[in-house]
This record gives C-alpha cells, structure tokens and sequence, in this order.
C-alpha cells in the first residue's frame, strides 16, 4: 500500500471473524502502528451498504463522494432509477476498483502486474527452438522519463496462441514454422535497428504468407513506422481470406489513433473509419475492441464534450447499454480533465484557462463549466463545489437532486431557507433523497436554534433500523453539541464503528458493523483535558457511563498526577489481600515519594503513555460553567507543567535514589527508568538519553549483581 | 567488585546499540537540499531552471510476487531543466496475494531493476521506496549490500517508515547515504511522531538525521525549524507542482 496515492485502498475480503486478526498481524509488521475505527466515511457509502445504495437506498449522499457514487444517487434522484442490470454494473465497478461492498465474481480484476503472455511465448516456443529467446524491454522510455508499452503482455500471449494452432496444425518440425519463430524472434528483440522478418517468398504456402504479412506489419507498428504499418494492416484487412482481416482492420485503425495523437487532423478520419467497423456486421468478432477504440478516439477529439455525452446517457430514464464502461470512463474521463493531463489535445487545451500559473485548477472550472448544458454533470460539479449556484438552479430547476444540492449547501442564514425546509419535510420517507434532506435539516434547525425539533427529527432518525453507522454518527456529533450537560455529552460519545483503518490507508469491512460502537480518540482527549477533576470523579463514579470510556481508570490517573488524595481514595477500590502501588501512594505523604510509586507503577505496568495534552486550538467544552472550565485548564496547566512523562517519571526515580540509596525498591526503579526511556517516544524530550544513561549507570555501578541490573543491558 | 571486563563489555554493547555515531562521507554531498517528489502524473518543472532543488522522480514500481519480479514503469511525462539534478526512485513490494520467496534469484532480478533506473538519463542518484516488513527485512538488507557491493560509488537513498527511525531502529548500520523518515501518511502513529519531532527528540540511526519527508497537505510545522535548515527536505505534493507553489514552499522551509 503506497503513502502516494490518497485514495488508494487494497482490497480485503469482508471476513468477518479475520479482520481484527489480520490487522492486528499487520500492525506488528508495521511496527507499532495500530488499527483505528473509522466513525465516518466521506469519499463512499458504508461498507454494508453498497447493494442498498445501488437499489435506491441512499443514506446519505455527501458531496465529498467520488463521482460514481453520485452518479448512482443522480439517476435515483432524479427519477431515472438504475435496473438491475445497471445495479449489477455498478457494483462490479466498485469492487473491481476499490474492493468495496460484496465480492464479485464476474469482476474483471485487471492485474496490471501479469506477465503471463511472455511466459507461455517461451515454454510454446520451445518445442520448436531451443535456448532462450532474446526479449526486449516491454517498455521504452522517451526523453521525458515517461515509458510507453512496446510489446505488452497481450502481444506475447497472441503470438504464443497462435504458434500452438501452427504447431498443432503442421508440427513442430515444419520448416515454415521454424521460420515463423524466427521471424516472430525478430519482433520480440525490440532491435531497432534490425532488419525486418523477410517477406514470405512465392514459394511459401498461403497460411505462411498471410501470417508474415501480419509479422510484418505489426513489426512496423512497434518499430513506430505507423504509416507503413497502416497500409500493412489495411491490406491485411482487405483480404478476407486471411485469419487475420479483422484484426487488421481494427489494427489499421489503431495505427492510424496513434497517428493521430500527434497530429490530431487525423483523428476524424480515425473515429470515421472506427464507425464503420462498428457498424460492419461482417467484423462482428472485433466490435468490442473497436467501440472501446472509438470511445478513447471521441475522448481525444474532445475530453468535455465526450464526458457531457456520456453523462447525458448516463442519466437518461430507462436502461442505460454497457453501464459498467459508461461509469468507468466518464469517471475516468473527468479525471483526466481535471488533472491537466498533457494528453488533451491542443485544440481543446486552448479552452483552458492559464491563470496564475496553475492551469490544473483554472482546468477545473474552466472544463467544468464547459460542462454546462448536461445536467446530471453540472449537479455533480455544483454538488461537490462550494454549491454557490445549488440555490439559483433549485430556484430555476424545482427537482429533487436541485432540492439536496442547494439543502446540502444551505446556511442558516441563507434567506430562502423557511422555503427550503419546508420544501424538503415535504418528501416522502419512502424518497431516495429522504435520509440526506432529514439530515440536514436537523442540521439547519440546530443551527436556526431550534432545538426540540433538531432533537425530536434527530432521534427519529437514529431509530430508524439499518441506518448507515456514518450518518448515525454525524448526527450523534451533532447531538453532542446540542447537550445540555456534561452527563448527557458524556452519553453521546460512543459512536458507531463504520470502519477500521490501519495506518490511514487500510479501510476493512468491520464485525458486524451497525453493532460495535467505540469512541472516538479526540473525545477522549477531550475527557482527558478540558473536564475538571471533580466533576470527572463524578463521571466515573456514574454507573450509567459507558464501559467504554474507561472512565475510572482516567479520573484515578489524573487524581494521582494533580496529587489529590480526596479523588484518588473516592475512585481507588483497594483490595486488602493485594494491595497495590495506588495504595502505597495513599500510605506515602512526601510528594517526592508520591512521585517515585508512580514513576514506579508507570514501569511496572510499561505504561509508557504521555501525560494528557490539551489538543490543539481546542475551546473548552460548552457544557462546562465557565468556573469548571477554568478549573480544568488550571489543572491541565499544572499536569503540563510536569513536563514530558517519562523525563517526570525518571527524575523523580533518580532524586528518590539520592535521597533514599538504601530503599530497596531502588534496583528495580532505575530498571524502570530505563525500560521507561526505550520507548518513551513522543513522551520524552531531548534530556531523555541522559535520563537514560545516569540511571543505567547508577544501576551497574551501585548494584551489578542484582538481577535488576543483568534485566538491563542497555540504555537508550 | 565489578570485573572491568564485565562492565566494559557491556559498556560496549551498551553503545554499539543505543547509537551508531560512524560518520562517512555522503555520496550524496552535492545534491540539493531541497527536492521534489515528482510522483506519477504530468509534471512540467522547467521552471526549476537555475535553482538548487533537486527532483526525485517516480521511475517504476516493482512487485515481488511469488519467485517473480514485475515492473511497471512511470508513464507520466516528466520535463526538467537538463541542470536539474535527478534522483530516479524506483517503488517496491512484496505481494500481498501472492507473497514472494525473496531468494537470491529475486534479490538480482531486484537489483537489475534498481540499475536500470539509475542509469535513465542523467540521473544522478538513486532512492528505493520500500516499506519493508519484518518478514522482508533480511532481504532487503541483503539487498542493499549487493547494491553496495556493486556499484560503491553510488548514491542510494533510502525511505524511511517513521517507527524505522525512532522506536525500532533496524535501519541502523545499512550502507545507505541517508534514509528519509517520512512525516506523512503516518496512519495511527502520526500524533506520537509529530510530538516527538515537535520537542526536537531526534532519530535513532544516524543515516536518519540527514533527511526528512513531508507533505504539503499535512502538518509540517513540527519540524525544528535548525532540522528544516540543515537537512535535506524531501516534500510530496498530490498534484502537479506549480511555480507558484514550490517557490512559497521554499520560503516556508527556509525561514
């Protein structure tokens, strides 16, 4: 999985009862980075969810979805519907990508990697020359460091099938075989200087004249004689006699594209005669191809306009041909336009706009906007826009998809927003577009202050069964913010897992999904830092908080480092038979010996965790009184002060040592100190290996026998 | 009493393990402190022309797949200066399907990859992109030292997974002029990193204290601004680069 590609994702079986192990396997590989739950997906529907959201059952439709979703959620919209056909088409699309929603077994995975054409040629060659042959570079590189496909794994492949049908028909031992191979050695070598196969002379039979004429022309188009090779393959074509006529004409057009794309005057002629074969019911065996050529050959001539076409047939009612293709490379297509891709010829990059030096961006919205006049694409470039123009085209366009787009984009200042509202309670629940206009206007009646019906829309929403774990969690966030004390802002932090992501780039199916919650780690910090001591005591001594929140163990770690024995004897639950490192700190007066029995514990448990930090351009909490906020940021100030943990831990165990050398908790302890430092991490500072080397130091010079010491063979 | 020799000993070991200060001279003195990631989409950086900023450029990407060594090379045009000094990075990986045998077989098929890329034209220096599992570890230290033993003029460079170069430091003693500890896409680990770099605790292997990874779309403000000054900066951007946009980014690395 590369760092380099954002939206990258490898695909990974849904099963269930393996994931967790496998991340956890993968997380060991990857040296401490652990797996983390996903509350909201932003980019695509939830896992679980895709076959609903294909039938119509949308959820919510966010704007940052990638374009294949939001042509799905348009066409439902929109009242145009997908058929089953269109359903299965999309689908495949997605796992074929992505690896996303159900696993697929008629997808056509395109391993870009396989080289199996080039070994069959090899093991087929053999029975009729021995050795190896030589094999030039599938690639050349042209000055501009970029390579092009001289003789793909595709080729090979073709040429391997067709030596086992001439084997098979003559033997390997035919001398016009064995010129075959070696006139097909010659292609393969990629010399650029060699001569070509020779013609077939007068004397060879027919099916080895036909063949070296194929040799040969396609020897030229490899060799980049394009001319040449185009009038080989027409001739090739015009003889219907011969195996290869079809793919002569396709390849006569091929040769004729890749003219074209340095001189584009050519590529009308190309598209025409790809018409033509299109519509040749004599050149049925190579239609497919040919379509799929005729599709690159229209994108060339025109990228906006061939992305406007296909959006036009994408949305149009009734069943749309071939919807897996149209999706794939009307995605594809816009891609490309917005990358800035040098392959847009130059009559159509003359349309961009070069402005401020960044013609990507001007490209953008320069070739967006030349999407103008196909409809289902202007939603999509306005709906995953700023949604400036969202209200005007509802305005213009009263329709459902205009009603979601300018609801999505809406303020609660925005002036028609009485009429939007009202407009979208209007939509039956049944409506594709229910979920994502009841969000927001839960959304918009918060913002507006009105806040029971915020409430009331927002809890009928969440009891709705099977709802997506994502919008589940984005209104619970929104109830967070609406809570009306700590307790009930406490209640609302667990969330729904909607996913795992292991090293930011990994998102696996999780267990079960609607049915695990877990909370989310900036809630925690949050906990951590802006509740005052007091009041998180109280939380945790609530029996109604949730288990996952670990809230005792919090407010007694923090009870400790402020020092505050009320707290600490409130939350600790000492057992007699066992007493522990809690209790010896309640027994310990000497705030220097306090320190020890943590640093101490901190060891013993290789509790190597920083002391809370307040996050970032954090406010504090709104449900706080102003007194408790600030009693909070006192005491975050107070924990801060104590600087990086394992420094704290280590200083305190090394002036305990100075003060108390006979203790005979002391071996240990500087132990402690040093395993403390291995990998402290984000926790120290640059003081740390000092910290480090003195207490290793202390422990072998002042104990070197003791079996603390021969624990500790390194400091770091 | 301590036996001398028992504490030397340790001492010793001690040492050897908590840091490698060796210190040769970089093959990789001349190259400029502030490079460019070009990774795999169009990038026109004619406009590098004169300036001291280097480009490491996507070359290829290999995967290891069962015995077999597969490449697929950058297909994205690059155009530069011919003064501007080119790194060829060349991206590898096992196979997750299908995992590889990392035998000696593969180590060279490998390594002939690797010289292929760095003898595209003008290319000065070599970086490999491999985040390597433990599994594959020994491999590609094996690898690193063919390379070595190869070709020992050669500029290599080295990407570096954060937790490489702080809290699990195999990348110690690797004969690579630098290994760049990469501050993105650092996954669940990343708040631990930034902090750690924030407060100035440097990495573990020396070969890692030379260089640095980053983003323009993440957090780079961690970064001691003496580590920014004196290291070489390696930055990636998800987009083509722009006149524009490198020159703010030379500023920002240079306050």
């Amino acid at each position: 999985m590369s760092r380099w590609n954002l939206l990258a994702r490898r695909a990974v079986p849904a099963v269930a009862a393996l994931v967790l192990i496998l991340v956890a396997d993968r997380a060991l590989e990857a040296c401490g980075f652990s797996s983390e739950p996903v509350f909201v997906h932003t980019l695509f529907p939830d896992h679980g969810h895709f076959e609903a959201y294909a039938k119509g059952d949308l959820g919510l439709v966010q704007p940052t979805f990638a374009r294949s979703y939001l042509v799905v959620a348009y066409r439902h919209l929109s009242g145009a519907g997908m058929d089953d056909q269109a359903q299965q088409d999309a689908l495949r699309l997605w796992w074929e990508r992505e690896g996303f929603g159900p696993e697929r077994k008629d997808a056509v995975k395109r391993d870009r990697w396989e080289d199996g054409g080039r070994n069959r040629w090899k093991a087929i060659r053999k029975q009729v020359v021995e050795g190896e042959p030589k094999l030039a570079s599938p690639y050349s590189w042209d000055a501009n460091y970029a390579a092009t496909a001289q003789l793909g794994d595709p080729v090979f492949a073709k040429a391997a099938e067709t030596l086992e049908a001439r084997i098979k028909s003559h033997g390997a031992k035919d001398p016009w075989v064995l010129s075959w191979v070696k006139g097909q050695d010659e292609i393969f070598s990629g010399e650029k200087t060699r001569s070509l196969p020779e013609a077939a002379p007068a004397i060879a039979p027919a099916w080895f004249k036909q063949d070296r004429a194929y040799q040969l022309a396609a020897a030229r188009f490899h060799l980049g004689q394009l001319a040449e090779a185009k009038a080989g393959f027409a001739a090739i074509a015009a003889d219907r006699s011969s195996p290869w006529s079809d793919l002569g004409a396709y390849l006569a057009a091929r040769a004729g594209l890749r003219e074209a794309a340095k001189d584009p005057a050519k590529l009308s002629a190309v598209r025409s005669s790809l018409e033509a074969l299109v519509k040749d019911p004599k050149r049925a065996a190579i239609h497919t191809d040919a379509k799929a050529m005729l599709d690159r050959a229209t994108y060339l001539a025109d990228p906006p306009k061939y992305v406007a076409a296909l959006g036009a047939r994408l949305s149009a009612k009734g069943a749309v041909a071939d919807f897996h293709d149209a999706l794939d490379n009307y995605t594809y297509a816009w891609d490309r336009i917005i990358d800035g891709s040098l392959e847009i010829p130059d009559a159509s990059r003359s349309s961009l706009v070069e402005k401020d030096g960044e013609p990507v961006r001007e490209a953008r919205a320069t070739h967006s906007r030349g999407l103008v006049g196909e409809e289902m694409s202007d939603w999509i470039r306005i709906y995953t826009g700023h949604g400036e123009e969202a209200l005007a085209r509802w305005r213009r366009t009263p329709t459902l998809p205009w009603l979601v787009a300018a609801l999505a984009h809406a303020g609660a200042k925005d002036p028609e927003i009485s009429k939007l509202l009202e407009s979208a309670a209007k939509v039956d629940a049944k409506s594709p577009a229910f979920l994502t206009l009841a969000y927001h206007r839960a959304r918009l009646l918060s913002e507006l202050g009105r806040i029971p019906e915020a409430d009331r829309l927002t809890a009928e929403l969440q009891a709705r069964p099977g709802l997506p774990p994502t919008l589940f969690n984005l209104l619970r966030q929104s109830q967070q913010k609406r809570a009306k004390d700590l307790k009930a802002w406490i209640g609302l932090l667990p969330q729904k897992i909607a996913g795992i992501t292991e090293a930011g780039n990994i998102n696996t199916d999780p267990p079960e999904p609607t049915q695990m919650e877990d909370v989310d780690s900036a809630d925690i910090s949050r906990l951590q830092t802006l509740v005052p001591l007091d009041a998180l005591k109280d939380a945790a001594l609530d029996p109604a908080s949730s288990k996952l929140l670990g809230l005792p163990a919090m407010a007694l770690e923090k009870a400790l480092l402020a020092g505050r024995e009320d707290l600490v004897k409130a939350l600790h639950k000492p057992d007699p038979k066992k007493p522990d490192e809690v209790d010896a700190w309640l027994a310990e007066q000497e705030p220097a010996g306090r320190a020890f029995i943590l640093a101490l514990r901190a060891g013993r448990a290789r509790n190597r965790a920083c002391f809370p930090k307040t996050p970032e351009k954090e406010p504090g909490l709104p449900v706080l009184s102003k007194a408790q906020q600030e009693a909070a940021a006192k005491e975050q100030a107070a924990i801060e002060a104590l600087g990086p943990s394992v420094d704290q831990h280590c200083k305190a165990i090394l002036a305990f040592e100075a003060a108390h050398p006979d203790d005979p908790r002391i071996p240990e302890a500087l132990h402690q100190a040093v395993q403390l430092t291995r990998t402290g991490g984000a926790c120290g500072s640059e003081e740390t290996t000092k910290l480090s080397k003195r207490a290793f130091q202390l422990l072998h010079k002042r104990f070197p026998k003791d079996p603390w010491a021969r624990k500790t063979p390194y400091h770091y | 009493m301590t036996s001398l020799r028992t504490l030397g000993a340790g001492a010793l070991v001690a040492l050897a393990l908590c840091s490698c200060h060796r210190k040769e001279p970089s093959r990789l003195k001349a190259f400029p402190m502030r490079v460019l990631w070009a990774w795999e989409e169009p990038q026109d950086l004619r406009f590098l022309k004169g300036r001291n900023v280097g480009v490491a450029f996507y070359a290829k990407h290999v995967l290891l797949r069962g015995d077999r060594v597969l490449m697929r090379p950058r297909v994205a045009p690059l155009r530069v200066d011919e003064g501007t000094p080119l790194m060829a990075v060349v991206r590898v990986d096992g196979d997750a399907r299908e995992s590889p045998v990392l035998d000696a077989a593969q180590r060279e098929a490998l390594l002939r990859e690797l010289e292929d890329a760095f003898a595209l034209r003008r290319v000065v220096a070599l970086q490999i992109d491999f985040d390597a599992r433990v599994s594959e570890r020994a491999f590609y230290r094996d690898l690193l030292w063919d390379l070595r033993k190869r070709h020992p003029q050669l500029p290599v460079s080295i990407t570096a997974l954060a937790s490489w170069c702080l809290d699990d430091p195999w990348i110690r003693n690797l004969p690579v002029d630098e290994a760049v500890p990469m501050l993105f896409r650092m996954g669940g680990g990343a708040t631990k990193v930034r902090a750690q770099v924030r407060q100035g605790r440097d990495f573990h292997a020396d070969s890692a204290r030379n260089a640095l990874g980053l983003s323009t779309d993440e957090p780079r403000d961690m970064v001691p601004a003496d580590w920014r000054r004196s290291r070489r900066v390696y930055v990636f951007q998800g987009r083509p680069w722009t006149e524009e946009n490198v020159a703010s980014l030379l500023q920002e690395l240079d306050r």
